[in-house]
């Protein structure tokens, strides 16, 4: 089956800009060469912290930001080759699912006018949209009487909902969700992750599911890749990378997450990482994570290469045993 | 205290609650009213100015304010309060074409440069900052001399000068609006800059604009009567509150100084509420205002 | 995690109500009748979502309560009542004996002072026979204690120096340093990332095994409680409807709201879509609009009609040391 989604060598650097006549001294890497395949109908996970360049990433897919190098191919179309008119036509087929429901919602749009916007935009359902808008709402599980009402006036499960809904309202083959429940309560957040996961069966969704939040990317992916300052570090399918996680950095990651299970809590051992991320205007020769790995030797000064045992990729010079 | 302001009940319609909280605001209603009152004795002067304009009786003189005169009458025996509603005409119409062209340019360019940022952002910056240092009376004085000074190019200087207030603000609000997710939202569902603006910066920017057009008014009334009073602005025999202003004031330390007095009254009442309704705009329109507020009550 | 506690009651929390008095609508109840113990050197766990009134617990225990509040009920700390005491006394309190963690860091700090004048300042307001240098120096050793590399240096630093994890570690020794006996942290990791909140809880857990200070530590997340907490208390709209031993809460979850919270966890030990994740229905309402009953039983599968809508529940038994407010629990003998 070929790749709905390919991403290659992306890269992405902001220029930082010093001095007296705001002149360029440095470029951040915010992404720096990072490749993905996406197939029809499953999850990517994409998880790291703060600063590691995730966001970026999913920013980079919808083309809110323009990558610095590398290739995003739709089907095997590289996007950045299109004409203006192409452009606007293969967004529909990529959507994106904003972190805070509330900041991505106009707060002076009722919820009708929030949805018929991207139908009119892209002539979609002509002469039926207020049919088309009581689909998607049922479709996301909103009642209709929420059409009329303001984004202030819902509660912050149903905007999720409504994001939801205008991303589903082109009908698109890949959702991009960047956070999409971090900003819920738990009890809402497990009724957002079911609807994602019903959505995609019916819809034959893919979808990048960007977050921090290792327990839900274990709940919802099909294969989970991890970022560390800008790079991607290691790359599996899910539970393989749960049970047998091979990069350092991983598995400090994996051990750092609490579950709510106070007998495991008191068995687990816990890896605490010395130090903090080191800032990425000032990143270090070679491996980046070096500087905090209870591993890190001489070899560690060149740069790893992601590389697969098993289709399971990893970059490390000394990766834990498979 | 997060926990504090969720407990707060949520409006349960925006312009019900709009019209509540405005009409809260005691002297904003009084300001509105006392508006509309002017507006209507002005434009229906024909029928509410108790004798017709321009009627002189030179056998009557200028008497004080009277039964039959209730401002008194002028040097050529017009009644004096149908003159002052005739002004009025165009000193508020002045005003107001005054507020209203100088907010649509300042809007423009606000939203402009404050949505496309770069050369363009610091082209119209520079020219803003450019008006904030000259001297504005002066240029005023000076583009009426050249322009002539009927009331079509004193709206035109006016506007020319007013706008760079709003397109300051303007600018700031949407350079912050520009950074908020629903505008990112948009451009991912495929909006161009055009109906981004239209559909989600204009809407809102509803507040400051409002609010604006009408402290431009309370602006423009002044000084509309500041440049006719130095001779700049409307000229006789078209009358305007300024200008009557000017008239009279040669008759300080006589007996006909309420001739003065009169027009001044009428512009300070305008302007007094001209701002007031502004304030009850600017309160009303800011959804955190009012209802539900923790602060200022004390334990009893 | 159970470290040197004793059974003697530090902080108890008898009946506490906070009533607001809204300017516009109605006043309402934001905690009612909450009752709550943490005794010495041990930790009490708050759980519950935004809304439940879990920070305005700790901002009632601290005395910080908004000014349209009105408190009633009994908080006794060390033995004396703090609802009514005097402002002077409060202070006095504050600080030395009661101290709390800030969630936000970065505004919880001074930016024009540096870090070791500020933890400095927090000492001297309630020590100032302390010379500069004897401050200077303990600044450094508390700066130490929570983990920051190089103390002797940073002390001197900015906050803005520093990083996310090193400010919440730099509040940690601001708040610890006069030895309280109870610190309250309200969400100190929420904003962090997971390895730093590793971190900030290590470092927590080493401060109060070194000096037996209970801590109330108020979160969102279940899986912070069950690592760190010795007893768990769940706030569901202005009420704790289960409080007990973790275990206990965790694996004889007796209020279907917790067992419901529990179930809605995707969990970092559970295979990739196993089953779907249990849904609450609805949400969680305001104090404002509690609803009659049960505040929980408008969400509740196995609401009884006629009972759970129209009574409020009593606290029962569910087991030792573990309580529930729910009409369905049956009172366990006591033992």
């Amino acid at each position: 089956m070929s790749p709905v989604l390919e991403v290659r060598d992306l890269v992405k650097e902001y220029p930082v800009r010093g001095g007296l006549l705001r002149r360029e001294t440095n470029t951040v890497k915010a992404v720096n060469g990072i490749s993905l395949t996406l197939e029809r109908g499953k999850t990517l996970g994409l998880v790291g912290e703060t600063g590691c360049g995730k966001s970026t990433v999913g920013r980079c897919l919808v083309n809110l930001v323009t990558p610095t190098s590398g290739a995003v191919l739709l089907d095997g179309q590289d996007l950045s080759k299109l004409t203006a008119k192409e452009l606007r036509a293969a967004r529909r087929r990529i959507q994106l699912v904003f972190q805070d429901p509330y900041a991505s919602l106009d707060p002076r749009q009722s919820i009708a006018s929030i949805l018929v916007e991207p139908l009119q935009l892209h002539k979609l359902a002509q002469g039926q949209e207020s049919q088309r808008i009581s689909e998607l709402a049922e479709l996301v599980g909103l009642s209709q009487s929420v059409l009329e009402q303001y984004p202030h006036e819902l509660s912050g499960g149903q905007r999720q909902r409504v994001g939801i809904a205008r991303a589903l309202a082109l009908e698109p083959e890949i959702i991009v969700l960047d956070e999409p429940v971090s900003a819920l309560d738990v009890s809402v957040q497990a009724g957002v992750l079911n609807l994602l996961d019903e959505l995609q069966v019916r819809l034959n969704l893919a979808y990048v599911f960007i977050a921090h939040d290792l327990s839900v990317v274990r709940h919802i992916s099909h294969e989970v890749a991890v970022m560390y300052l800008g790079r991607i570090v290691e790359q599996v399918t899910t539970d393989k990378l749960y049970e047998n996680p091979l990069h350092p950095y991983t598995k400090a990651l994996i051990s750092a997450v609490p579950v709510p299970d106070p007998r495991i809590e008191r068995s687990r051992q816990r890896i605490l990482l010395e130090g903090d991320l080191p800032s990425p205007l000032n990143l270090p020769a070679g491996c980046s994570f070096k500087s905090r790995c209870w591993k890190s030797t001489e070899l560690c000064d060149t740069l790893p290469s992601l590389n697969a045992q098993d289709e399971h990729f990893v970059a490390c010079h000394h990766p834990e045993k498979a | 205290m997060a926990e504090v302001t969720a407990v707060a009940k949520l409006p349960s319609n925006g312009r019900s609650k709009f019209l509540q909280r405005f009409i809260r605001h005691r002297l904003a209603l009084l300001g509105g009213l006392t508006l509309l009152f002017l507006f209507i004795a002005c434009f229906g002067a024909p029928i509410f100015a108790p004798f017709p304009k321009n009627q002189q009786d030179l056998l009557l003189g200028p008497v004080p304010p009277s039964f039959e005169h209730l401002l008194g009458t002028d040097d050529l025996g017009r009644d004096y309060l149908t003159e002052i509603l005739y002004a009025g005409q165009v000193s508020l119409l002045l005003a107001l074409s005054v507020a209203l062209v100088s907010t649509a340019i300042g809007v423009l360019v606000g939203v402009l440069a404050g949505y496309k940022g770069g050369w363009v952002d610091n082209l119209f910056m520079r020219i803003t900052d450019l008006f904030l240092v000259v001297p504005a009376i002066a240029l005023l004085a000076l583009a009426l001399q050249g322009l002539g000074r009927s009331p079509f190019s004193i709206v035109l200087v006016l506007s020319l000068i007013g706008w760079t207030y709003i397109a300051r603000v303007v600018r700031g609000q949407v350079l912050s609006l520009r950074e908020r997710e629903f505008i990112e939202a948009a451009r991912v569902i495929g909006a161009n800059d055009r109906q981004i603006i239209w559909k989600h910066v204009l809407p809102n920017l509803g507040g400051v604009i409002a609010v604006n057009v009408a402290l431009a008014v309370a602006s423009a009334i002044i000084i509309e009567s500041t440049l006719s009073f130095l001779g700049f602005g409307v000229q006789p025999p078209q009358t305007s509150w300024g200008n009557m202003l000017s008239q009279a004031s040669g008759l300080i330390g006589t007996s006909k100084v309420y001739l003065l007095y009169f027009p001044g009254l009428f512009i300070l009442i305008a302007v007094l509420a001209v701002n007031f309704v502004g304030d009850g705009l600017r309160d009303a329109l800011d959804p955190r205002s009012g209802s539900g507020s923790m602060q200022g009550r004390k334990r009893k | 995690m159970t470290h040197n506690s004793t059974n003697e009651t530090l902080l108890e929390v008898n009946d506490l109500s906070v009533f607001f008095h809204m300017r516009e609508g109605e006043d309402f109840f934001a905690i009612r009748n909450l009752s709550l113990s943490i005794a010495r050197g041990e930790s009490l766990g708050v759980v519950g979502e935004s809304g439940s009134g879990k920070s305005l617990t700790s901002a009632a225990i601290m005395g910080l309560l908004p000014a349209n509040a009105e408190v009633s009920g009994s908080i006794r700390f060390l033995g004396q009542e703090l609802i009514g005491a005097k402002e002077s006394d409060l202070r006095e309190l504050r600080g030395k004996r009661l101290a709390v963690i800030a969630q936000d860091a970065l505004t919880a700090l001074n930016p024009v002072h540096t870090v070791g004048k500020q933890i400095a300042e927090a000492i001297s307001v309630h020590d100032n026979n302390l010379s500069k240098s004897e401050l200077r120096s303990r600044a450094v050793d508390l700066l130490d204690l929570v983990g920051i590399s190089q103390p002797e240096t940073r002390v001197d630093n900015f906050p803005h120096e520093f990083s996310g994890g090193m400010r919440q570690r730099a509040l940690i020794a601001m708040s610890v340093a006069n030895e309280p006996d109870l610190i309250i942290a309200d969400e100190p990791t929420t904003a962090l990332d997971v390895t730093v909140q590793a971190q900030i809880l290590d470092v927590l857990n080493r401060i109060q095994d070194r000096t037996s200070s209970s801590l109330l530590l108020i979160t969102h997340d279940l899986g912070v409680i069950a690592g760190f907490a010795d007893r768990v208390a769940v706030m569901y709209s202005g009420d704790v409807i289960e409080e007990g031993g973790v275990d206990s809460v965790f694996y004889e979850t007796a209020h279907p709201y917790t067992r419901g919270l529990l179930g809605s966890l995707p969990r970092l030990d559970a295979r990739n879509r196993s089953e779907p994740l249990y849904r609450i229905p609805g949400f969680q309402p305001s104090p404002a609009q509690r609803p009659e009953g049960c505040s929980f039983h408008p969400r509740c599968s196995i609401a009884v009609a006629g009972k759970c809508d129209t009574e409020i529940p009593i606290v029962h038994r569910a087991g030792p040391e573990h309580v529930a407010r729910c009409h369905l629990v049956k009172d366990q003998e006591a033992n």
